[in-house]
């Protein structure tokens, strides 16, 4: 059981961090990776952790309004929500993918989303269940 | 050309901090086991220099050429263990840190989850580690030269000490004069001096410094750009008088004929629509309150320089700067929510800063303490500490300013000094006095007769009949209900943050704190600093604070915004985005996702400015071809990374 | 040279082969959409020939068949089963690259390259699905806000898009890269910015991604469609759950948007496309009330006979009036995907044709979907169509019947 969570370098990590400060605990199943800006997560990512047999996929990033980076974190938003709706049409669990907001000094914003996470990667269908012998790189024809 | 990765790997026990939940020796040996790992090995304290000499050795002894540390979070100590590759001739970025301590050890309680977990950190980090790059570092030529906002006591700190370094300063305030709340205040604790005496001479240097141009009566309206390269607007509003040939001598407003209340005499006073806000305001010119005025001329007709000038108009003002600091203060908590107290009801019942403009020698009553509701001077006086403070309740703000106190004790002991036959009552939870001389300073209170009441009132009744007031405290030392009489309660309303600090803050792109004031870097080791590369915080504008720190924030604020700038140019870290020629096809996609305006087209193809580019990424995922990546983020580190982490052990 | 076609619902690909001749007899063909199941007999041909081609979008990467996956069925692109000599993708794919490119290598040039319309490199104001608001023709349609797989896609001839030049957006017929449809939703998505989304707090924290409908979600009804139309088979996400309806062509229709039928259904019944296409271009114009002029109304007669013609000319393997039919339907189709055809009438002008007035083009291109859901069926002598679209403009029934 395994859920990637995609951290931002600012609000993201910053309350993870924070809840590690504050000895806050959750779920190990929750995996989280740095990326500058929650705008750097693309569809890829996110197939590419699913395909990888994650149980959920996650953005958490700043606040709206409050991204260091001016903005692109709704960016992120609006491809993740393309991709919701994605897996609704095939009949994959939409919740699995999602975006949250956190904010650096504040641990408990971090473990909120954890725990909605887990909850959330364990419902509906997950994808990629049928692994096929894909071999396809990134970016690669 | 890179070489063949061989990976150096080191696992920190930061004492009992990991090592308590991680089984770290198992992961050393987990680690052998991972591609190019050549070398892996655990230690007490990596930061440490022994942990420090451990990677050095390492590095030499098996020829690394990339270092992968599983300690703390990168922002705790990536900066230590960069810097030793550097000093063995490698590139910093070929260094990779595993958060194993405040992602891992620190938040999950089984320690066989915990090892597994850091195990698939680990996993990812040296994949990450496999697929690093060369970052350089560019020399990138800095506007010498600052913007501070806010000519309060911080601000004019920031401003003088940012000058005297040679580096020319743009002050912008808002008001009509420089100064802030400090001109406004009677006398300052502890040593009860007056406020104008002190602050003078720096307004004064200021004024004259030829390193600092004033836009006062102006107003940020846009920032944009990068550290090193800021583009401002600044907004001058008109005064209506022309500041070169007015000569202050007041017969403007002794003629004009529209009276207002003086906001900066807390509404006791009175001006006129044209007016100088106090008497010493720098700059010493009079202004026309444009809301107010009648235009009817009278001013115009006794104004023997010619001064008066209608047709001015607001003037759009652009500056370039390499750094900004932000000193705009803070406001008086208005404590009218507050309707069991009765402020704005009852004229008796001020807050502090109220006080202030009573009790100032060149307040409307010159500095005698009379009622505002008959002129009579009271006999019972009554402070209320903590309104609107430590309180979790909506309308209220849970945090100590650690001020009023302070400044409760200062105006209670100048009441009883003035009145020597009247009884003063100051009703607290709590009385805070750090600091040399502050305790002293309270001591000293209670042997001056002032009573203090440990208890906070439930509220404030007005007799019906007589309109006398009456304040309702428990005493809980005593266990006794009191019913205090009152002709003067002084509320010691906190700090907030002041209006119309939220355009400030989207405008410049910086946190605030859930209280409002805008967020330091770090609380302890970075409280100037901003959430923003190149912008400073000065004063209470970072929280609320007395004068004494504020001044020294404000240099702080001025020091740090100075030594960016000192050498002209700064070094950046190329972390920035980088286009594949082969792979663009000019869709310009990319542009419109920049939210630094980045990106260019030339010849067809697009271009990083790798000055301004921030290094999001957003960018990356915008283009259909995969042309653009972010350097130390692409695609082939972080995808690999993924795969890693979630393979099954 | 030995054709092998394991599944002929659609003879597009197959119609363009069968007449070239002066080909080697030891390489074999393979069109069409191949499945898990065709695994052993997909060897077997690999085993017996020296060299094997894969010819057409549907066999290299599972095609628009490739969107019946979405209701469990198992196509896959060839590759998953054996390894070819050389892929030659294209819906159909241009003659003159099976019989001159069969030596020498394809030359990959993007449809960005290809198209002539202005890039503004500005975000579009909002998302439109495609024909909902009036195209300029000058400017970048996603600059307009219609989504075009023209950056994920290779232009699929030589002399102009075959789309593009017929004012539609590329349909993405030659992916670039077997997870095209990643890339087109993170451009898409990153260029919608100005579209609101809906977000929802919680007691934790301020905002996260909401579930309901948005702007965004109604702006782009069926992502399935849109960003996978040709590469779902050979994308990552390569198949759904939903129970198949037991027909390979409802699996595809169902769930698509109205406005995007006209060319999917153009381009899956092969030589009956052109009657397919007009029967449900009619039946939607009849359940959204849209009422075309005699103009129309004879070019489309022309252009059925031209289709009948096409079909019988197939049939009786006379090339001469196969070559001419298909350039009776090109007149007025556009190109043999019919990419001139839309509802309510045609994109780009006709001319050259007598009794046709040019001016009236234009008039039909707005507001398909005015939330008006129904059904209809038409037919003509080559099939019958009976379609039903929900409240949304999706299409949510499909019966056909080729006689």
């Amino acid at each position: 059981m395994s859920s990637i969570v995609f951290t931002c370098d600012n609000c993201g990590s910053g309350s993870a961090n924070t809840a590690g400060v504050l000895r806050m605990e959750y779920d190990p199943s929750i995996k989280i990776i740095r990326v500058p800006c929650a705008g750097r997560v693309g569809a890829n990512f996110v197939m590419e952790a699913f395909s990888d047999g994650a149980d959920a996929v996650s953005v958490v990033g700043c606040c709206l309004g409050a991204c260091h980076y001016s903005g692109s974190n709704f960016v992120a938003m609006r491809r993740l929500k393309i991709l919701k709706k994605l897996f609704e049409q095939l009949g994959y669990e939409p919740d699995r993918i999602n975006y949250y907001t956190a904010r650096a000094a504040e641990g408990d914003t971090f473990v909120g989303d954890a725990e909605d996470i887990v909850k959330k990667s364990k419902s509906g269908e997950r994808p990629f269940d049928i692994i096929l012998k894909a071999d396809d790189k990134v970016g690669g024809v | 050309m890179v070489d063949e990765p061989r990976i150096g790997f080191f696992i920190c026990h930061c004492g009992i901090n990991i090592a308590d939940k991680v089984d770290v020796k198992r992961v050393v040996e987990y680690a052998k086991t991972l591609p190019n790992v050549v070398y892996a090995t655990d230690n007490m304290f990596m930061c440490s220099t022994a942990g420090n000499d451990l990677i050095r050795d390492a590095i030499k002894r098996y020829n690394l050429n990339r270092t992968v540390v599983a300690s703390c979070s990168v922002e705790q100590h990536g900066p230590t263990f960069m810097r030793i590759l550097e000093e063995e001739n490698i590139n910093p970025y070929f260094h990779e840190q595993a958060n194993v301590r405040e992602q891992v050890s620190w938040v999950t309680e089984d320690r066989e989850e915990a090892t597994k977990k850091a195990i698939s950190v680990v996993r990812g980090a040296v994949a990450r580690a496999n697929n690093l790059e060369r970052i350089d570092r560019k020399r990138i030529p800095v506007e010498k030269s600052a913007l501070v906002i806010g000519a309060g006591v911080a601000g004019l700190n920031a401003a003088i000490d940012i000058a005297e370094s040679d580096i020319s300063v743009h002050l912008v305030e808002k008001t009509p004069s420089i100064g802030g709340h400090m001109t406004m205040l009677n006398k300052t604790f502890p040593t009860d001096e007056c406020p104008m005496c002190s602050i003078s001479p720096l307004l004064n240097a200021v004024n004259i410094n030829s390193n600092i141009k004033l836009h006062i009566y102006s107003e940020v309206i846009d920032v944009s750009g990068t550290l090193g390269e800021f583009y401002v607007k600044i907004r001058k509003m008109p005064r209506y008088v022309d500041e070169e040939k007015c000569t202050s001598c007041g017969l403007c407003a002794d003629h004009c004929p529209v009276e207002l209340y003086n906001e900066w005499d807390r509404k006791f006073g009175v001006r006129k629509a044209i007016y100088k806000p106090f008497p010493q305001a720098i700059p010493s010119v009079y202004t026309i309150d444009d809301k107010h005025c009648i235009r009817c001329g009278a001013c115009i007709d006794v104004c023997e320089p010619n001064a008066i000038d209608f047709d001015q108009t607001e003037e759009i003002i652009e500056v370039k700067v390499g750094s900004i600091v932000v000193a705009t203060g803070y406001d008086e908590y208005d404590p009218a929510v507050i309707e069991e107290y009765g402020y704005g009801e009852y004229p008796n019942v001020i807050t502090q800063l109220d006080f202030e403009r009573i009790v100032s020698p060149t307040s409307i009553t010159g500095g005698r303490i009379l009622s505002p509701s008959d002129g009579k001077i009271p006999k019972e006086i009554v402070v209320i500490q903590c309104v609107g403070s430590r309180d979790e309740q909506i309308g209220k703000n849970p945090y100590c300013t650690g001020v009023c106190c302070m400044y409760g004790i200062k105006n209670a002991k100048i009441a009883k000094d003035q009145i020597k036959d009247g009884n003063v009552t100051m009703c607290y939870i709590d009385i805070r006095s750090p600091g040399l001389l502050y305790e002293e300073y309270y001591k000293d209170a209670q042997e001056r007769g002032i009573n203090f009441i440990r208890g906070k009132p439930s509220e404030i009744i007005e007799d019906p009949i007589t309109r006398e007031l009456t304040v309702k405290v428990e005493d809980t030392f005593m266990g006794k209900m009191l019913e205090l009489p009152a002709d003067l309660i002084i509320l010691s309303a906190g700090m907030v943050a002041p209006k119309g600090v939220g355009r400030i803050s989207s405008k410049l792109g910086i946190l605030r704190g859930k209280e409002g004031f805008f967020k330091e870097q770090h609380i302890k080791m970075a409280p100037v600093n901003s959430s923003k590369a190149g912008v400073f915080l000065a004063g209470t504008a970072q929280g609320p604070k007395d004068i004494t720190t504020s001044v020294a924030h404000g240099k702080g604020a001025a020091s740090a915004a100075s030594i960016l700038l000192s050498r002209g140019y700064i070094d950046k870290d190329l972390l920035t985005a980088v286009v594949d020629l082969n792979l663009c096809i000019g869709c310009r996609f990319c542009e419109p996702a920049c939210s630094y305006g980045a990106i260019q087209m030339k010849d067809g193809k697009a271009e990083v400015n790798e000055i301004s580019c921030g290094g999001c990424g957003t960018c990356v995922p915008s283009c259909p071809t995969g042309a653009i990546q972010i350097r130390g983020f692409r695609d082939e580190q972080i995808v690999p990374q993924i795969r890693e982490v979630l393979r099954e052990v | 040279m030995p054709v092998f076609m394991l599944h002929d619902e659609c003879n597009g690909c197959i119609n363009k082969i069968s007449y070239i001749e002066d080909l080697p007899e030891d390489v074999a063909l393979i069109t069409g959409y191949v499945k898990d199941e065709d695994e052993d007999e997909i060897k077997k041909i690999r085993k017996e020939y020296r060299s094997v081609i894969a010819y057409g979008t549907c066999t290299c990467y599972g095609g628009i068949f490739g969107l019946s996956n979405q209701r469990k069925n198992t196509i896959v692109p060839i590759r998953y089963l054996v390894n070819v000599d050389r892929e030659i993708p294209g819906c159909p794919p241009q003659r003159i690259m099976l019989s001159n490119q069969l030596r020498t290598p394809i030359i990959a040039l993007s449809v960005c390259s290809r198209c002539d319309r202005e890039r503004t490199g500005e975000m579009p104001d909002t998302i439109s699905r495609l024909d909902s608001i009036q195209d300029d023709n000058n400017t970048c349609l996603i600059n307009q806000g219609i989504i075009c797989s023209g950056g994920v896609s290779y232009s699929c001839c030589d002399r102009c898009e075959q789309c593009i030049a017929f004012n539609t957006p590329c349909r993405g017929c030659i992916p670039r890269n077997p997870n095209s449809g990643e890339f087109l939703i993170d451009q898409v998505g990153s260029l919608a910015n100005k579209v609101g989304i809906d977000t929802m707090g919680t007691e934790w924290t301020t905002d996260m991604l909401g579930p309901e409908e948005d702007d965004l979600t109604r702006a782009i009804p069926d992502p399935l469609g849109t960003f996978y139309r040709f590469t779902l088979a050979s994308s990552r996400i390569n198949r759904g759950i939903k129970d198949s309806f037991g027909d390979i062509y409802k699996d595809v229709m169902i769930g698509r948007p109205a406005e995007e039928a006209t060319y999917i259904a153009s381009r899956i019944y092969g030589s009956c496309s052109v009657s397919v296409t007009l029967n449900y271009i009619e039946c939607i114009e009849e359940i959204v009330g849209i009422e075309v002029d005699d103009t129309v109304k004879k070019l489309r007669g022309i252009l059925r006979s031209s289709g009948s013609e096409f079909k019988g000319a197939i049939e009786k393997k006379d090339l001469k009036r196969v070559l001419s039919a298909e350039d009776a339907i090109r007149r007025i189709g556009g190109d043999e995907n019919l990419s001139n055809v839309s509802i309510g009438g045609f994109r780009t002008p006709i001319e050259g044709i007598a009794g046709v007035d040019i001016e009236k083009f234009d008039e039909y291109k707005m507001a398909v979907f005015q939330d008006r859901c129904g059904e209809s069926t038409h037919s003509d002598g080559t099939s019958k169509v009976s379609v039903s679209i929900d409240g949304s403009g999706i299409i949510d029934g499909w019966e056909y019947e080729i006689y």
